[in-house]
């Protein structure tokens, strides 16, 4: 797999995650014995954030910021494309991409919306 | 939710791994992913549980993560019947896993409410630990479904 894409999908969960860390409902669900106190999860998620941070100062700065961009515009950066569609968009690629045996060897964008595709099959 | 994502075949009756990264990868491989989609997953759950164990305690775990690479909610069931050190918040080895993955976005919030299902599953299951009696994935999937519905 590209090694662009592959810390852009890490990326694009570290990003669900810190949502995620924002909902009450997530943290009571593993907070099932009420042993972590808010402390504990601001050190979480402050970690979680180290971790973004180190994503990010290896990606290079123009896809990064296309990365933000996309995640302004759209809510997320990544999408996965499931049987020739971009499930951003819901266009359907053309066959002559979607029928390549390599997929996911360079870094692609949706012709349509524009975002980071992974190829899920 | 959880009703509906809990299949025979994802119920893991006796897991043979020995420490975290064995149980984390044990678990993901019932899934059928393809093992590019399997170590990206992997290495996601593990930087999870490198900002904190998803081990809740009292022999629970609940490893998680949100990956572009699963197209929909995805629940594995795992026992132990030795128990794991997870680093669980109790300092207790754990025996029952509930390992879910989603994409980032799922329509109607389907990885936090199953999440939830699951935290009010293991609070019903925790105090008899049941659960390690079962010979059969069936069996334990049906023990699950009854604490489900009565939860």
């Amino acid at each position: 797999m590209d090694p662009i894409l592959e810390m852009l999908i890490a990326l694009e969960s570290l990003d669900a995650e810190l949502e995620d860390f924002e909902s009450e409902e997530y943290r009571n669900s593993i907070n099932i014995t009420q042993s972590a106190s808010d402390e504990v999860f601001s050190q979480q998620i402050d970690k979680l954030k180290e971790l973004r941070e180190e994503v990010v100062r290896s990606l290079p700065i123009a896809i990064y910021k296309r990365y933000q961009r996309l995640r302004e515009k759209y809510k997320r950066g990544v999408a996965p494309v499931v049987n020739g569609i971009c499930a951003n968009c819901f266009m359907e690629f053309p066959s002559a991409l979607v029928s390549r045996p390599v997929k996911n060897k360079s870094l692609e964008t949706c012709p349509n919306c524009g975002i980071y595709v992974y190829w899920t099959k | 939710m959880f009703a509906q994502l809990l299949r025979e075949d994802r119920v893991i009756i006796d897991l043979k791994a020995k420490d975290k990264e064995e149980v984390l990868q044990e678990l993901l491989s019932v899934l059928n992913l393809k093992p590019e989609q399997e170590k990206i997953v992997l290495e996601q759950l593990k930087k999870r549980e490198a900002i904190g164990s998803t081990g809740v305690g009292r022999g629970v775990a609940i490893p998680h993560t949100r990956s572009v690479v699963v197209d929909d909610v995805q629940l594995v069931v795992g026992v132990s019947k030795g128990g794991i050190d997870f680093q669980s918040l109790d300092g207790k080895p754990v025996h029952l896993f509930f390992l879910l993955i989603a994409p980032p976005q799922d329509l109607g919030a389907r990885y936090l409410i199953t999440l939830g299902e699951i935290a009010n599953v293991a609070r019903k299951v925790v105090s008899t630990k049941e659960y390690l009696n079962f010979e059969t994935s069936k069996e334990l999937m049906e023990y699950l479904m009854k604490i489900y519905r009565e939860a």
